[in-house]
C-alpha cells in the first residue's frame, strides 16, 4: 500500500531492533564459547569438534559482517538522497532498517541518517525523539562521530518545537562536547536564538566582535542569519548603532527571501554535517 | 620544504618547489591487501581446520584470525587520525592561520599517498592558501593537478577550473584565463550551484578589472552584486571591484559629463561602503592591490 506520510517513529520498535540485534550478538558470543569448549575440551567428537562447529561460528560471523557491510555501503548513498531525493532517502532507510543481524553502530547510524532526514522534513517533534532515543544509547566505534550532530539536531529541534528546558540541555551537553570548527559555528549559532528566545540579549552580544568573526566563517545563509539574530540583541540591549551596523551588514549577505524571513524574526539555523554531506539551509 | 619550529614562518612555496612536491608523493592506489586479509585467513583457516585434527593446532588458525583484527583495528585507527589531521588543517585555513595550515597540508601529503581522497583534500586545502597568499602561480600548479586527476563530469571539478582561472588572472596571464572563462560561461550559467554561479561572476569582474573594461562591469553593476550573494562576506571583493571600475571610469573616460562623473564617483563610494563594510579595507587591498586607488580617491587616504 502506498503512503504518503511516512510511518512516524516508534521508541519501541527503536528498542526491539537494538535488542533483536543484541540478542543475536549474543548468540554468536555463547556459540564461540560452546565451539571453544568443543574444540578443546571434547576432542573425542572428532570432526564435530575440529571442523563443524568452528565453521557454524564462522557462518554466523560472516552472516553478521555481511549484513552490517550492506548497511555501510548504504549509508553514503542514504546520505547523498538527503539532498538530492528525499522520497527516495526514505525508502532506502526503510529497507536498512530491515536488515538483521546488524553491529549496534550500524543500526545506529541508521537511525542518524532518519533523524536527519526528520530534521530535513522539519517533522521537529519527530526528529528530538530519534535523538533522545540514540543519545541514550552509548555511542561507540563509528557510531561515536554522530554524537555532536544529534545534539545539534536535538538542539534545533528544541527550539523550533519551543522545547526551551530541552534546548538548554541539548546546549549544556554540546558544551562538555569536543567540537570541530563547523559543529561550534553551528553550536554558536543555536546558542545564540536560544539566548534571543528566552530574552538573554547581554549573553548573546556578550564578545560580539569575535561572534561576528566566527560567524564570517560560517555559510553564506547561516552567516546572514547569525548577523540578523546579533542585531536583534543589540536591538533589545538599546545598542543602536551596532544594531544598524548588523542589519546593514544582514542587507548585503542574505538573499532577498531570507531577509524577508530574518526580518520577521525567522532565526532556524539549519544543521549542517559536512563530512556526511547531511544538511538543512535555514528555513 | 622542511617545516620550521614556528608554523607561521612556514614559507609558501614556489610553482616548482610545489609541482615537485607533488611529483614526488603522487596518490598511489593501494593493494588494499589489508581489507582482503580477513578473507585470506578465513581460507586459511577453513583449510587448517580440515587438516588438523589436534585440538593444540586448531589454536594456531584462531591465534591468526585474532592478530588479523587486531591489525586491521590499528589500522582504522591510523586512518581515522589520519583524518582528523587533514580535517585540522581544513580547520586552521578557515580561521585564516593560512601558514600554520599550509605547513601542516605540506607535513601530511606523503602521509596521504595511499589514501587518494585524503590526499585530494590535502592539494584543494594547499590550492586554497595559496591562492589566499597570492601565490598565483603555485596555487595555478595545485589547481591544475587536482584537475588533471578529477573525472571530468565530478561537481567540484567546474569550481576548480574557476579557482583556476582566477589564479591565471591574477598571476597575468590574461589569454589563458579569458580562454577558460569562456569555455565555463555555459556550464557555470546552467549550473544549479548558486556558489559556482557566484565564483564565476567575480572571476568574470576581475577579469574586466585586469583587461580594463571598466564600462562593462559597470553596466550590469547591480546585476553583478545580487549574484554575488552566495559568497558571502567574499562578495566584498566583488563589490570593491567594482568601486575600483566606477573609479576608474570617472576619472579616464573622457567621453562622459561632468554629471556622469559625478554620478560614478558617487557610486564608486558607494560601492566602497559597501565592500568596507563587508571586509576591512586593509584585506582589499592585500587580496587587489589594484584597490589602493580607490581607498586614496574616494576617502582621500590610504590604509
Amino acid at each position: 500500500m502506498h503512503e504518503d506520510t511516512p510511518r512516524p517513529f516508534d521508541p519501541a520498535a527503536f528498542d526491539a531492533k537494538l535488542a533483536s540485534d543484541s540478542a543475536i550478538r549474543s548468540m554468536l558470543i555463547v556459540g564461540a564459547v560452546i565451539a571453544g569448549v568443543v574444540a578443546f575440551l571434547m576432542p573425542g567428537l572428532g570432526v564435530v569438534s575440529t571442523v563443524v562447529a568452528p565453521v557454524i561460528l564462522l557462518g554466523l560471523w560472516l552472516w553478521l559482517t555481511a549484513s552490517t557491510a550492506r548497511v555501510g555501503r548504504a549509508l553514503p548513498l542514504v546520505s547523498g538522497q538527503l539532498a538530492s531525493d528525499p522520497a527516495q532517502a526514505e525508502a532506502t532507510i526503510e529497507e536498512v532498517l530491515r536488515y538483521r543481524p546488524v553491529m549496534r553502530w550500524a543500526r545506529l547510524l541508521t537511525y542518524h541518517r532518519l533523524a536527519a532526514l526528520r530534521h530535513l522534513q522539519r517533522r521537529f517533534a519527530e526528529t528530538a525523539a530519534i535523538c533522545l532515543c540514540l543519545l541514550n544509547q552509548p555511542l561507540k566505534g563509528p557510531a561515536a562521530q554522530a554524537r555532536p550532530y544529534l545534539l545539534l539536531m536535538l538542539a534545533e529541534a528544541q527550539l523550533e518545537t519551543g522545547n526551551l528546558p530541552g534546548a538548554y540541555h541539548a546546549l549544556a551537553h554540546l558544551q562538555q562536547t569536543r567540537l570541530g570548527l563547523a559543529e561550534s559555528l553551528q553550536r554558536l549559532a543555536l546558542q545564540t536564538r536560544y539566548e534571543l528566545a528566552v530574552g538573554a540579549y547581554g549573553s548573546a552580544l556578550y564578545r560580539s566582535r569575535a561572534k561576528v568573526e566566527l560567524a564570517e566563517l560560517m555559510p553564506p545563509a547561516h552567516c546572514a542569519t547569525m548577523h540578523a539574530m546579533l542585531a536583534t540583541a543589540a536591538h533589545h540591549a538599546d545598542q543602536p548603532k551596532l544594531a544598524g551596523w548588523l542589519w546593514e551588514r544582514t542587507r548585503l549577505l542574505a538573499e532577498p527571501d531570507l531577509l524577508k524571513q530574518l526580518e520577521q524574526g525567522g532565526f532556524g539555523v539549519g544543521i549542517v554535517e559536512p563530512d556526511t554531506g547531511i544538511g538543512t539551509e535555514p528555513a | 620544504m622542511p617545516a620550521p619550529a614556528n608554523p607561521n614562518l612556514f614559507d609558501p612555496p614556489s610553482a616548482h618547489q610545489l609541482a615537485d612536491h607533488l611529483a614526488a608523493h603522487p596518490p598511489v592506489r593501494s593493494a588494499n591487501w589489508h581489507l582482503r586479509l580477513p578473507i585470506i585467513m578465513i581460507v586459511v583457516l577453513g583449510m587448517t581446520l580440515l587438516l588438523m585434527s589436534s585440538p593444540a593446532f586448531a589454536l594456531l588458525p584462531w591465534l591468526a584470525l585474532l592478530g588479523a583484527m587486531v591489525y586491521i583495528t590499528s589500522r582504522v585507527r591510523a586512518m581515522r587520525e589520519l583524518q582528523q589531521r587533514v580535517t585540522r588543517a581544513w580547520e586552521l585555513a578557515m580561521i585564516r592561520r593560512y601558514r600554520e595550515a599550509l605547513g601542516h597540508a605540506w607535513d601530511l601529503l606523503p602521509a596521504c599517498r595511499s589514501q587518494p581522497e585524503l590526499h585530494g583534500r590535502v592539494v584543494t586545502v594547499i590550492a586554497h592558501i595559496l591562492g589566499e597568499l597570492n601565490q598565483d602561480n603555485a596555487a595555478e600548479v595545485a589547481y591544475g593537478y587536482l584537475l588533471d586527476r578529477l573525472p571530468t563530469d565530478h561537481p567540484l571539478s567546474l569550481r576548480l577550473k574557476v579557482q583556476r582561472a582566477v589564479a591565471a588572472l591574477s598571476a597575468g596571464r590574461l589569454a589563458d584565463a579569458d580562454e577558460a572563462l569562456r569555455k565555463l560561461r555555459g556550464p557555470a550559467e546552467a549550473s544549479k550551484d548558486p556558489a559556482l554561479g557566484a565564483a564565476y561572476r567575480l572571476a568574470r569582474l576581475v577579469q574586466d578589472v585586469r583587461t580594463g573594461h571598466y564600462a562593462d562591469a559597470v553596466k550590469t553593476a547591480d546585476e553583478t552584486a545580487d549574484k554575488l550573494r552566495p559568497l558571502g562576506i567574499e562578495a566584498g571583493y566583488g563589490h570593491g571591484l567594482l568601486a575600483y571600475c566606477c573609479d576608474r571610469l570617472a576619472e579616464r573616460s573622457t567621453s562622459i559629463d561632468e554629471t556622469t562623473r559625478q554620478q560614478l564617483t558617487h557610486q564608486a563610494r558607494a560601492w566602497w561602503d559597501k565592500a568596507t563594510l563587508l571586509i576591512p579595507p586593509a584585506a582589499l587591498v592585500y587580496r587587489y592591490p589594484e584597490l589602493r586607488h580607490v581607498t586614496t580617491t574616494t576617502h582621500g587616504t590610504t590604509t
